[in-house]
This record gives structure tokens, C-alpha cells and sequence, in this order.
């Protein structure tokens, strides 16, 4: 066992420098802020400096903080350059699990990408669906929808219309009370909906503009103030809306879901339903009992949101 | 020690009544890391401590039960499938590992979470089952020509197996320690003194040989990423093995496996971590590690624990070179190092574009 102890030495004394020498080259480039975003709060380590400037474009000040604060943090990111690897230059790493590499002009959206990544993968102290919320007079509409149908435009003009944001990705239900937690970020538009956005309401900025993403064209709209503003108060649900967009209908067309297939679909629609077991379902089934559900074909966003409104009020 | 989850379960009441803020944040990740959350989840609930924790962190220890519980029903669905599998009872088949802990029904497997199934046959019948296994459905993956060799020429165990439809991983093993180890670890006693599952096709190893295996899995192992897992396991473990058996049984195991050193290291290093008293038997396996091993496992230990430590990045290193050295002696990991070595060069100019394929696919949910 001679050579092992050899050998071990060795390695102790040539990894001891190594490591001194990857401290001193990296101590300088790092950067640390704090997203206190309600029900999460993340802490992010960065090597590149130029993320908190863009996310500043998108969070207020209140939100996004450079440093760390007396918190509890419920993600550590690191979102930096390593020494070695293949794939990009900015890996997206929670603790040792990797999530995804970002080249310097993708990294606004890999970094939202990343933080929904967070929650929905480590997340499931509460029932997520997969759908957009948003709320006037105390009560939540809930838009699941795939990709593509037109929920985040929908969602976009009913926020412009003076509804209060929740999410435009995540329905959290509290199992305990059957109320949605709010977990207000900015909406993210692709492709299509940014042109159809700039020509509805051409003095509304879209920020972060990228080119290219895995999802194609990218930009975001920061929420409203008020969405800022009550970003810890729940609501509850009292619709479930299907939205798809369809050019070829006249206008708009509607039906109702009865509870049964409603609860398929929104089970469907869950990220975690599976993994919540007994409670899951049980959430689920309290929520189907406590809303209405419809299923809608719109070629025009202003008639939809007139329709989600007059549902609402004929509640 | 700088290991919030290590402080935890050494003294749940003090953790939780002196922690801060920072203390929580990192509980938090190092837990999550680790897949202990379900672990804590169930310590808390048990020991009357759930309304000390901030309700923040009680919202990740409730993520860390409803996975746990969820795996659990899988686990139970998989083995009833692969009841079906080895009915004829034609030789014995062990269930190891995590597995164990939870079909054997220890209270410390709740909460916990696993990758894969681990099945033990005696050497004599691996192919036979390995057949068997291959025949219900259970395949090979997908992996390089010498990544295939090395597990069929060196290692205690197959290339990993998964159900073609279910998805289901399974780790079937001749040994529990590689072949091509000078560590001559046998399994004979082990399987011969397997508890029968009731109403089952398997057995799970005796209380004193699971501690075995899994001191050897800890202290003869390469990687690190896993060390305070495992070193949660075994103290919890331990625990529970000395409810049921006395501490001799774990020296008899360990004289019969030719493991004493694994065990010797095991019992010291929960004495220098978890505080436990070092039983006087452990004097019986004292001749198997010199003072100059036993040094350099406290000291990596102790360095790998603490992030801090100027020696941490360096310990990782050595742990590294010191588990490849005993799974494999020098000369083949001389022969391993520099073949590897080569076949990632002849990948590198693909290795970005497999990543970002790779990055691509990844859902939530994957990096459980």
C-alpha cells in the first residue's frame, strides 16, 4: 500500500494549489442579489454583472436587492461562468443540480426559465396547476392552457385592463384554505404575441427582447403596480377558463365543463398532482366544487376579456 | 462540523430552537441536496417540534414528504412486479440498500428517498437471474463499449437495468464491492443469514450485515456527493441496529465479510461526528486499519464536511483518488484513467452540442 499513500499525498498538495489558485481567480467576478418574491425568496450568485441590470428592468426595488438580507432563502442559485465546460459559457446550477447552460445574450430568459424550474421541480407544498391567474373584486379567474393557445397574450390585456396579476405560470392552491397563493414575476410574451402586444398597446414597453431562445422570439412585461403591490394576498378562485385562440372563429365562442371533466383537466394541467398523492386530490376536488369552468374560442382578446368579466359579475 | 442537516439530526430540539435565519436558508439546501427533507419532516413531526420551524421551511419539509410518500407507492408497485419475476424460488435473492431499509419496515427508512432498486444473488446464480430480470422486461441502457466493460469485467455488479415500459432502474449485484478491488469482500455469510420477507420471493440482509454494507458503501466509495445522505443513514441506522442487536453481531458481520476496516471506520467516524460512544468491541477490528488510515479518515472527513476548510476542495480530491484506488488497485486505475480520459477527448467536439440537447430535454422533476 506504499504507492497509496504516495499517491495520496501528491494529490493533496496539487489540488491544494489548484484550489487556491480557482479561489484567487474567482473571487473578484462574483456578484450575490436577493429576490424576495412571495412565497419564494431566492439568493443568486453571479458572474455576470450584467443580470442584475437586466433583471432591474423587470423587478422594482423592493423585490430585487443586491446583497443578502436577514432572510430565510428557499433557493441558492449559482448562475456563473465555470472553468471548464461544454455547452455555453453560464451554467444555471441549484446547489449541485444542474439545469441548463445560457450563452451571454440568453441569459435573461434562461434565468426565468431557471427559477420556474426551481419551484416546479422541488415545489410541492402546494397544488400546481399549470395556468395563468389573475383577479378583480376578491375573486381569481384560472387560465390553464398547452403552449401556444394564447393564454399569456389573454392574460397580458386582462392585467392591462386593470386586473391584479397572480401568476401567469403558477396556480399555487393552497391545500389548507383552497386559496391561490400569488407568485407575481413578469408575464413572458413569445413569438406571435409580442407583434400582436406592440400593435394593441403600442405605449406598453416589452422589455428584454431575445432573439433565438429553444422557445423562439422572447420578451417580457413587468406586472402592474397593483400586481407588485398585493404580491402576498391570496384570492379565491371562482372560474377556470380554457382560452384558445382561433382565428377562424366569429368572434366567440364558449362552452361549460361539467365538474368531472373539469377535474380531469385541471389534473392534467398539474404539475405536482401526482406527486401530492391523497392531498392533491383531495385539493383538487375542493377547487372543481368551488369554481365553474368554461372552455373558450376567441379571435379577438378585447370580446374575451368583456366575457370573463360579465361571467364574473353574473357570478 | 459546518453540516446544518448533520446538527439536525444530532440534536433536532436544540436545531431548532437556536437556529437563524442563515441557519434555515442553509438547512434548506443542504436537505433539499441531499433528499433529507423528508427525513427532517418526519424527526420534527415525531419529536413534537413542527410549530418551532419557520413556516417557510415547514413548506420544503412538506415538498420532502409528499416525494418521499410518493416514492414510496412506486417502490411497492415495482416490487410487486418483480415478485412475479422470481417466483421459483431457485436461489436466494436479496433486496439491498434502501430497498431493504423500507421492505425490512425500519423506522428510518420513512421519508427517505432512493434512485434505484438493489438486488443481491449469489455469484453462481448472477447470470441465471440476470436472465430472468432481462426476460420480465428489465434492459440494458444505452452506454459506451468500455463504459460496458468496465461494469462487466470490474465491477460487483451489471450494467443498470431499466423496465422497457415502466421505467423502473434496477442495480442487479454479485458482490457488493468491485471484483477488481484487493478488498476481498465476501457475500457468502450475508446472504446465508438472510431474513426471509414474509409472503415474498425475497430477504433482506441481517440488521448487522445492512450496517455492514453500508459502512462499505460510505467509507470505500468515490464520490462525495452523497457522503452526509449517507452519513444520516448510517447514524440513524446504527441507532436502530443497536435497539435489535447487540454490537457484536456488527463485529461478527464485518470479521465475516472481510470488512472489518469499512465497519472500524464507520464506528469511529459516528463517534467523531454524531458523538456516539465507541463501543469497546470496536477494539476487535482495531489490527485492520493502521493509525495512519485511521488519521486520514477523520481528516478527510472532517475537511469534507466543512466548506469552509482551505483542506475541503483538496479532501474531495483525495476522497476521489482513494475510493478509485480501493475499488480498483493502481495499476488498473492507471489503465481506467488514461482510457477515459481518451474517450472524452474523441467526444469533446460533440460534448456541447450532446449538453445542450441534454438541457433541452430536462423536465421538473428530473433531478430528484
Amino acid at each position: 500500500m506504499v504507492q497509496l499513500r504516495l499517491f495520496d499525498t501528491a494529490e493533496v498538495v496539487v489540488s491544494a494549489l489548484l484550489a487556491l489558485c480557482k479561489n484567487l481567480s474567482e473571487a473578484p467576478m462574483n456578484q450575490s442579489f436577493s429576490l424576495d418574491l412571495a412565497p419564494f425568496k431566492f439568493l443568486v450568485h453571479t458572474s455576470a454583472p450584467e443580470l442584475f441590470q437586466r433583471l432591474s428592468e423587470l423587478y422594482p426595488p423592493s423585490v430585487l436587492q443586491s446583497g443578502q438580507n436577514d432572510l430565510i432563502y428557499d433557493f441558492e442559485i449559482h448562475f456563473k461562468r465555470r472553468f471548464w465546460q461544454p455547452g455555453g459559457s453560464l451554467a444555471f446550477r441549484l446547489g449541485q443540480q444542474h439545469f441548463r447552460f445560457a450563452d451571454a445574450d440568453q441569459i435573461g430568459p434562461v434565468f426565468e426559465w431557471g427559477l420556474n424550474w426551481c419551484v416546479a421541480t422541488y415545489q410541492s407544498r402546494y397544488l400546481w396547476i399549470h395556468a395563468a391567474v389573475l383577479e378583480k373584486d376578491g375573486m381569481a379567474v384560472i387560465l390553464p392552457a398547452p403552449p401556444g393557445s394564447g393564454k399569456s397574450t389573454l392574460c397580458a390585456m386582462m392585467m392591462l385592463h386593470g386586473w391584479r396579476l397572480l401568476s401567469d405560470e403558477h396556480c399555487m392552491i393552497d391545500p389548507a384554505s383552497g386559496d391561490i397563493i400569488p407568485c407575481v414575476r413578469p408575464l413572458s410574451l413569445k413569438n406571435n404575441s409580442l407583434s400582436v402586444m406592440a400593435a394593441l398597446y403600442p405605449q406598453i414597453p416589452l422589455r428584454q427582447r431575445t432573439e433565438n431562445t429553444p422557445k423562439g422570439t422572447m420578451a417580457y412585461l413587468a406586472p402592474s403596480e397593483l400586481s407588485w403591490a398585493s404580491r402576498t394576498v391570496t384570492a379565491k378562485p371562482r372560474l377556470v377558463i380554457f382560452p384558445k385562440y382561433n382565428a377562424e372563429v366569429d368572434g366567440l365562442t364558449g362552452s361549460i365543463f361539467p365538474p368531472s371533466a373539469l377535474f380531469m383537466q385541471l389534473a392534467l394541467n398539474c404539475f405536482n398532482y401526482s406527486v401530492m398523492g391523497e392531498t392533491g386530490f383531495e385539493t383538487l376536488q375542493a377547487l372543481v366544487q368551488q369554481v365553474e369552468g368554461f372552455s373558450f374560442e376567441y379571435n379577438n382578446g378585447t370580446l374575451a376579456v368583456q366575457q370573463i368579466e360579465a361571467l364574473l359579475n353574473a357570478e | 462540523m459546518q453540516s446544518e442537516c448533520i446538527a439536525f439530526l444530532k440534536s433536532p430540539a436544540e436545531f431548532c430552537q437556536h437556529a437563524d435565519n442563515a441557519c434555515w436558508s442553509r438547512f434548506i439546501q443542504e436537505a433539499r441536496q441531499y433528499a433529507l427533507l423528508g427525513t427532517c419532516y418526519f424527526i420534527a413531526r415525531e419529536q413534537h417540534l413542527w410549530d418551532l420551524i419557520p413556516s417557510q421551511v415547514q413548506a420544503h419539509l412538506t415538498s420532502g414528504y409528499h416525494y418521499a410518500e410518493k416514492q414510496k407507492i412506486t417502490l411497492l408497485h415495482e416490487m410487486l412486479a418483480l415478485e412475479k419475476v422470481f417466483t421459483d424460488g431457485a436461489f436466494p435473492v436479496l433486496v439491498v440498500k434502501g430497498t431493504a431499509y423500507r421492505l425490512a419496515g425500519y423506522q428510518f427508512a420513512r421519508g427517505r428517498v432512493f434512485s434505484d432498486i438493489d438486488l443481491l444473488v449469489p455469484p453462481e446464480h448472477f447470470t441465471q437471474a440476470l436472465h430472468v430480470l432481462n426476460n420480465a422486461g428489465y434492459l440494458e441502457m444505452a452506454m459506451s463499449a468500455y463504459d460496458r466493460r468496465y461494469y462487466l469485467r470490474w465491477s460487483h455488479q451489471s450494467p443498470p437495468l431499466m423496465h422497457f415500459l415502466r421505467g423502473a432502474n434496477i442495480d442487479l449485484h454479485h458482490h457488493i464491492f468491485p471484483v477488481a478491488s484487493r478488498e476481498d469482500i465476501r457475500v457468502e455469510s450475508m446472504i446465508s443469514t438472510a431474513l426471509p420477507l414474509k409472503n415474498s420471493a425475497f430477504s433482506t440482509p441481517a440488521p448487522a450485515y445492512l450496517f455492514m454494507h453500508a459502512a462499505v458503501h460510505l467509507f470505500y466509495q468515490d464520490e462525495t456527493h452523497k457522503l452526509i445522505k449517507d452519513l444520516c443513514d448510517l447514524y440513524q441506522m446504527y441507532l436502530e441496529v443497536m435497539k435489535q442487536e447487540p454490537v457484536q453481531q456488527i463485529i461478527d458481520a464485518a470479521q465475516a465479510s472481510q470488512a472489518q476496516a469499512a465497519v472500524l471506520y464507520a464506528l469511529q467516524s459516528l463517534q467523531l461526528i454524531f458523538g456516539i460512544r465507541l463501543p469497546e468491541e470496536a477494539a476487535q477490528l482495531l489490527p485492520f486499519a493502521s493509525r495512519y488510515r485511521q488519521w486520514q479518515m477523520r481528516f478527510l472527513l472532517s475537511h469534507l464536511l466543512d466548506k469552509t476548510s482551505f483542506w475541503h476542495r483538496p479532501a474531495h480530491l483525495a476522497w476521489v483518488v482513494r475510493g478509485h484506488l480501493l475499488k480498483m488497485g493502481p495499476f488498473t486505475l492507471l489503465y481506467h484513467a488514461v482510457a477515459k480520459t481518451l474517450e472524452q477527448l474523441k467526444d469533446r467536439r460533440t460534448l456541447g452540442q450532446k449538453q445542450r440537447e441534454l438541457d433541452a430535454q430536462s423536465r421538473p422533476g428530473d433531478a430528484h
